[in-house]
């Protein structure tokens, strides 16, 4: 699995899970930049990912996750194994 | 690899849900209601978690019409249980019920209930659903705990349960008590079971010991574990979630946890389909009996396909023994039809239909035929058919009846059937078992009706027998399923759980009626429903006020309300009332009793908003019918 194609499957989760049509994954993106991305809504876009992916996170693996990018690289790591 | 989340299998999937959810929001400004019902088309599809999140939130600009029933559910658990609202709100939409959720801060749900001035007792719930883990409900103890210890320790810990019931119910609201999923994996293997105080042990102990005290205590079960079990428990929890965020159900989980809760509250609304319309060649059977003929059919023993088809019609027939009614809509030559019942496999027989259509018309028609001939509304109807094209057609033209998405494969039928839960009910009575009989029965009421010269002769020749009495304890589950239920003659349609009813018939000021039946085709059970108060009528008298009068529909032209009416005004006298007062409600389903209280007598007494007040005086209380013989309280007249 690409990057791009990984990005494209992150930002219709985004978009589903914010309801915002606007937003697109990129690499800087994090919690921070959107106002809902709490708790709650962040386990909804981990559970989405694993279901359109998948593949299975440990709780160690999300607790480094700083932004998108970081996310990125550790479902095509993922995938790759 | 990850687990398969639990899915909605048994619903269509949707076509275009990004259009569907756009157009519902745009709708949303100036038609509330109409965005209302545009969702609940939306929500009828197999959705995933986070569609499921998109819907409720459109939801919140949108309104339920006035005439869907509303109902407060209270949820409380000791895990996260906020991710678990959409699919609660969702799954309810899909039902027809507009559902308010309040959930009480996490980690205070039991002083909640304790506390008289809490946000909880003043949101008055309808209903409460407990979430409990395992932890909360089983203690924790030594493995080498000694048995009686331990027995003790449940012991202790049931009674706390069933003393937050009792409080809950004390509220007025219906209690669903989820049963624990276990949580816990084995320390021996196999021996775990034997061992009194492993987790094991003792969690499928507590499971006994809550069905056996919720059985006692009117508390409804929500077993997740038994409706997951087909599909693998991995899918209903997920170990991360849980450890993360103290998330039981796995949020994927979500839409397919609601629907199981919503089922049940829908049923607490009577919101629960009554009849299975089945269709015929490949369906009930494998082949064409048109094409095929009586031989050339497949049923029964001898291959794999012929038993999958005779297991889904014995599992057709449990249904109809627990009070389901069967009917056949099938585009077919009648004659032909019905000869294929006389196949020696054939599990059904013509006399367990309560309807047959069968014929070269659209079905749509057949299936308005068999509401119509069973005195029920369309939302009764669940309409069972292989053919993706009919099903299409029908979802279509007639979205109040209930369309599974049929699987291909014979086998799969009977658990896309059972998945779907479109027949649950709250609660069990003897009158349910004795449904199906009913309509036969009224079949042959039918016949002499045709066959009596007049309308006197026919109801003298039922030789109809009236017990009329205040509605007792054994009574309340008949009584509130009536209440929730009954649509046409009701004159206020005001819906009461049966914690609510149990808290009138202990209520002095209130009088209550409960009315039985029977003829000489049978018994009809509990048919008729009244509930009142006697208040002071501001002249120093007292006077009787009507709350809530229903009755079924199966004894309607039979001038049982006359006969209602009677006792009613003599009960009402005799407690010191000189006046009746009635009120009726318009819903649009209830207007064959507009006219009721004219009809018997009754004088305009003005109006309350939309609904009409009428007044009866009882110096003069009106005469009962002369073909119904009454029982009140053991004294025959």
């Amino acid at each position: 699995m690409t990057d791009p194609e990984i990005y494209d499957g992150l930002t219709s989760i985004l978009r589903q899970v914010f309801d915002d049509p606007e937003l697109v994954a990129t690499p800087d993106l994090s919690a921070h930049d959107v106002a809902e991305w709490d708790s709650f809504n962040h386990i909804n876009i981990v559970v989405a990912s694993e279901m359109r992916f998948g593949v299975s996170f440990k709780s160690s693996e999300l607790e480094d996750l700083k932004n998108v990018g970081d996310f990125v690289a550790l479902i095509r790591d993922k995938k790759a194994a | 690899m990850k687990s398969k989340p639990l899915e909605l299998h048994w619903l269509p999937v949707a076509a275009d849900f990004e259009g569907e959810l756009a157009r519902a929001r745009a709708r949303a400004a100036d038609d509330p209601p109409g965005a209302w019902r545009a969702l609940r088309h939306l929500a009828g599809h197999r959705i995933d978690f986070l569609q499921t999140g998109r819907i409720e939130r459109a939801l919140r600009t949108a309104e339920a019409p006035p005439e869907v029933p509303r109902l407060r559910l209270a949820l409380l658990g000791s895990f996260t249980v906020e991710h678990l609202v959409p699919g609660l709100t969702v799954g309810a939409l899909r039902r027809g019920l507009a559902l308010e959720v309040h959930v009480p801060p996490y980690g205070q749900w039991r002083q909640a209930i304790l506390d008289p001035a809490s946000d909880l007792a003043a949101f008055s719930p309808d209903a409460v659903l407990i979430c409990s883990c395992e932890t909360d409900l089983v203690p924790r103890l030594p493995l080498a705990t000694p048995p009686e210890e331990v027995e003790a320790a449940l012991e202790a810990s049931l009674s706390e349960t069933v003393h937050r019931w009792r409080a809950l119910r004390a509220m007025g609201a219906a209690v669903i008590q989820q049963l624990p999923v276990p949580t816990t994996d084995p320390v021996f293997g196999h021996l775990d079971r034997l061992v009194p105080a492993s987790r094991r042990a003792m969690v499928a102990e507590m499971q006994h010991r809550l069905i056996r005290a919720a059985r006692e205590e009117r508390v409804l079960i929500l077993d997740p574990v038994a409706a997951a079990e087909a599909e693998g428990l991995d899918a209903l929890q997920d170990r991360l979630m849980w450890l993360h965020a103290k998330q039981h159900v796995s949020p994927a989980a979500g839409p397919w946890f609601g629907d199981q809760v919503a089922r049940i509250l829908a049923a607490l609304r009577g919101l629960t389909r009554k009849v299975l319309v089945l269709d015929l060649d490949n369906t009930l059977w494998g082949g064409v009996i048109g094409d095929d003929g009586i031989e050339g059919i497949v049923i029964g023993e001898g291959s794999a396909r012929g038993e999958a088809f005779k297991a889904f019609q014995l599992y057709c027939r449990a249904l109809r023994e627990r009070g389901i009614l069967l009917a056949v809509s099938s585009k077919n030559d009648p004659e032909r039809a019905l000869a294929a019942f006389d196949h020696p496999e054939m599990v059904l027989r013509r006399s367990d239909f309560a309807a047959f259509v069968a014929n070269w018309e659209d079905k749509g028609q057949g299936l308005q035929r068999i509401a119509q001939e069973l005195n029920l509304g369309l939302e009764a109807l669940v309409f069972f058919d292989d053919n993706p094209a009919e099903r299409a057609l029908l979802r279509e033209q007639f979205p109040a009846v209930a369309v599974p998405e049929v699987p291909e494969e014979p086998e799969a039928y009977i658990r896309c059937l059972a998945a779907a839960g479109l027949f649950e009910a709250v609660g069990y009575t003897p009158d349910d078992a004795l449904r199906a009989e009913q309509y036969a029965a009224n079949a042959a009421r039918r016949q002499l009706e045709v066959v009596a010269p007049d309308m006197e002769s026919f109801l003298a020749g039922l030789e109809m027998e009236m017990q009329v009495g205040p509605v007792q304890p054994v009574d309340l589950v008949r009584v509130a399923q009536l209440i929730n239920k009954t649509n046409q003659f009701n004159l206020t349609t005001r819906r009461y759980t049966e914690a609510e009813v149990g808290a009138m018939i202990g209520d002095p000021g209130m009088l209550t009626f409960c009315v039985r039946l029977k003829d000489r085709f049978g018994d009809n059970g509990i048919v008729s429903v009244v509930l009142g108060r006697l208040r002071p009528d501001g002249e120093g008298g007292q006077l009787f006020e009507v709350d809530t009068w229903l009755m079924s529909c199966r004894v309607l032209g039979r001038r049982v309300e006359e006969a209602v009416a009677a006792v009613i005004a003599r009960a009402a006298r005799q407690a010191g009332a000189s006046t009746v007062v009635g009120c009726y409600r318009p819903t649009p389903k209830n207007g064959m009793v507009a006219d009721l209280f004219p009809r018997l007598g009754f004088a305009p007494a003005g109006a309350d908003g939309l609904a009409a007040l009428w007044r009866l005086d009882l110096a003069v209380p009106p005469p009962p019918p002369p073909h119904i013989r009454l029982t009140e309280r053991g004294v025959t007249h």
